[in-house]
């Protein structure tokens, strides 16, 4: 929402209801998507490794940014849900040769049933009671992969995960799938902007801000939480999914507790309750994990030899959890509210205040 | 019938170490109203110290267990201070994932400073002697863990109950105002309320790694402290000792029982699914407070 900027009046309802409103939100979109095409070119492959994992972890972030930012339906259980779609999209590939896309969706749609599962207990609970379900529900996906289905998933063992291809062109460099990745990461995020301003998002917020007063208002309270579940859920899935055909080969460690609440926490740095918020988060994450391969082994020299050697493990742990909470202490409200404030300031140029 | 009575005394021993880390949480909650999930380091930290001082030859061995007591509670109020009284007033999630920080934080520096290898506190500590009740063997550090929970369950309930610090707490947790209006300083009750329950945890540390060894797997302890104390409700004492009880025999008994047949992993997963199906049938805990809302 927002001021627009000034001297912009809108006289169609067209214009209303666009997403980019004037011409230099159109220069800057358009050229923000030639920089999309033109820039991978030149990056190393470690830069487009980093462009990939941004990528699909934005889809993920949009997920729970959907169900915790628009529905506070608190979730502490994604990374399991990520796995569930991952696994479910290389299970078909690998057992029954089925191709990448259906099976992608299918992935989804699998992360998307098993949070329906879990969201089933959201008509009873809500706010910080949602905590316990999905954690459980990350606990059982472990126990589900490393020991129910154990024939099928190998365990612990791991499965390996088909490199996709389409009409004969196969997604095999680093280049061909970042393009992939980015295509789906940005159809996700306009689907997502669009869902929170249609009418199931409004019922979402509503749902958020009250959910007796929602329900007094006569909305389904338990369809529209549910399908916040559905929803969500169906983002990790795909996310998961495009992240472990990449690798080309995964086992549930890849889905540990430490990402499910990097998930969360992450969200809140973004900023609840905005589509961008999602972006940054993610941007945020990243590029802290990108610093911190770079200082762990600086630390590493400095320190004495008895304890350097658990360095590596340990200094993403501390420098994250330092980082996220100097983070919530100083600006609770996340990126995306400070980029409100940004934003409006400078719209407002020569009276904002 | 043997096995089953060595689960049972295994279970009940579990569950109330259980039952202190709920007791954690509950406390934190009725005072501030913030779910605590940093658990899993506050009972990792508390361990690893105590390890430090009891291992440490030198050292009289009941001022060790002092000192850890001493630095746990200045642990917690030092976390009190920095992460959560800045919060004040924030909405409740943003504590709440700060907690979780706090956790990964305390799991990081434990592991940078003592690494990943599996810590055994002395004999003394961690006696490794077994009792013998007919064909009943019972390890006895089991038996210590059982009285000294017992124990502390006790004098938490009459420090509650008669101290003025106790009363004081008990006001807060009805209504921050009123506990303002009657002259209490609710913050140093937050801060108080943070250094019990880092007691607590430390208390349930060191039993646990007595019982397992200390090292980083530990902290499945703290998330099931959290499990345990949603199980009986927030608000309430009884349910947090009656879950704790509930989940340290499910576990021991299911991993005893139907380990063979479902896979070692049940024991570790058995509590959630269960807190999972008991949320359907009463969301708020089984003793929890049914908030009536209105708009």
């Amino acid at each position: 929402m927002g001021e627009r900027p000034c001297g912009v009046f809108n006289t169609r309802y067209e214009q209303d209801r666009a997403i980019l409103r004037t011409r230099w939100q159109w220069a800057l979109f358009i050229a923000f998507l030639l920089a999309l095409i033109v820039l991978p070119r030149f990056m190393s492959s470690h830069l487009l490794y980093l462009g990939i994992q941004i990528s699909t972890t934005i889809i993920a972030m949009l997920g729970i940014q959907l169900m915790m930012g628009y529905t506070h339906q608190i979730h502490l259980g994604l990374a399991g849900f990520v796995g569930m779609g991952a696994y479910g999209s290389s299970l078909l590939t690998y057992h029954l040769g089925l191709n990448f896309f259906p099976a992608m969706l299918a992935g989804g749609l699998l992360a998307a049933a098993y949070g329906l599962i879990i969201g089933t207990s959201a008509l009873r609970v809500k706010g910080l009671y949602m905590v316990i379900p999905t954690v459980s529900a990350h606990f059982i996906f472990f126990y589900l992969v490393n020991e129910i289905f154990k024939k099928w998933t190998f365990g612990t063992d791991g499965i390996e995960a088909a490199t996709p291809s389409i009409f004969g062109f196969t997604f095999n460099s680093d280049l061909s799938y970042f393009y992939l990745v980015a295509a789906i990461a940005l159809i996700m995020g306009i689907l997502a902007r669009n869902l929170v301003r249609s009418k199931i998002g409004r019922a979402w917020v509503a749902i958020r801000d009250n959910d007796l007063g929602a329900e007094c208002l006569g909305i389904n309270i338990f369809y529209y939480k549910l399908l916040a579940f559905a929803v969500g859920n169906f983002y990790a899935g795909i996310a998961g999914s495009l992240w472990a055909h990449y690798v080309g080969y995964h086992n549930a460690e890849f889905y540990g507790i430490q990402d499910t609440v990097y998930y969360a926490a992450f969200t809140i740095v973004g900023g609840m309750g905005h589509i961008m918020g999602a972006v940054f988060g993610t941007l945020f994450w990243r590029v802290l994990g990108e610093g911190v391969n770079y200082v762990a082994p600086i630390v590493q020299d400095i320190l004495p030899s008895t304890i350097s050697a658990n360095v590596g493990a340990a200094m993403g742990l501390i420098i994250f959890a330092l980082v996220v909470i100097v983070f919530l202490v100083l600006e609770p409200r996340g990126v995306a509210h400070r980029w409100e404030i940004f934003k409006r300031s400078y719209r407002l140029h020569p009276f904002s205040y | 019938m043997a096995t089953f009575i060595q689960l049972l005394v295994a279970g009940i021993a579990i569950g109330l170490i259980y039952a202190l880390c709920a007791l954690g949480v509950n406390i934190i909650y009725k005072s501030t109203k913030i779910l605590l999930l940093a658990g899993g380091g506050l009972v990792l930290m508390p361990a690893y110290i105590a390890w430090v001082f009891v291992s440490w030859e030198a050292f009289p061995p009941a001022l060790a267990i002092i000192v850890t007591f001493l630095l746990s509670a200045v642990l917690g109020w030092v976390l009190y201070r920095t992460t959560q009284h800045p919060l004040i007033g924030q909405p409740l999630l943003a504590p709440a994932i700060c907690t979780t920080m706090l956790w990964f934080l305390l799991r990081g520096v434990t592991f940078l400073i003592w690494g990943g290898n599996p810590r055994m506190f002395p004999s003394w500590l961690a006696g490794r002697d077994v009792l013998h009740f007919g064909p009943v063997n019972i390890p006895e550090v089991t038996v210590v863990a059982l009285v000294a929970c017992a124990l502390v369950v006790a004098v938490l309930m009459l420090y509650f109950k008669y101290s003025r610090g106790g009363l004081a707490m008990r006001v807060t947790a009805e209504s921050h105002t009123i506990a303002e209006i009657l002259g209490i300083k609710v913050r140093r009750v937050f801060g108080n309320a943070w250094v019990i329950c880092l007691l607590l945890f430390a208390v349930a540390g060191i039993l646990t790694g007595a019982i397992t060894g200390i090292s980083q797997d530990l902290d499945m302890i703290g998330v099931y402290g959290i499990v345990v104390a949603l199980l009986g409700g927030l608000e309430s004492f009884t349910g947090a000792i009656v879950g704790g009880l509930l989940i340290g025999l499910a576990q021991t008994l299911v991993g005893g029982y139907l380990g063979a047949k479902l896979g070692g992993g049940i024991a570790e997963v058995v509590p959630f699914i269960i807190i999972w199906l008991v949320m359907y049938w009463r969301p708020y805990g089984l003793w929890g407070l049914v908030r009536i809302e209105r708009i």
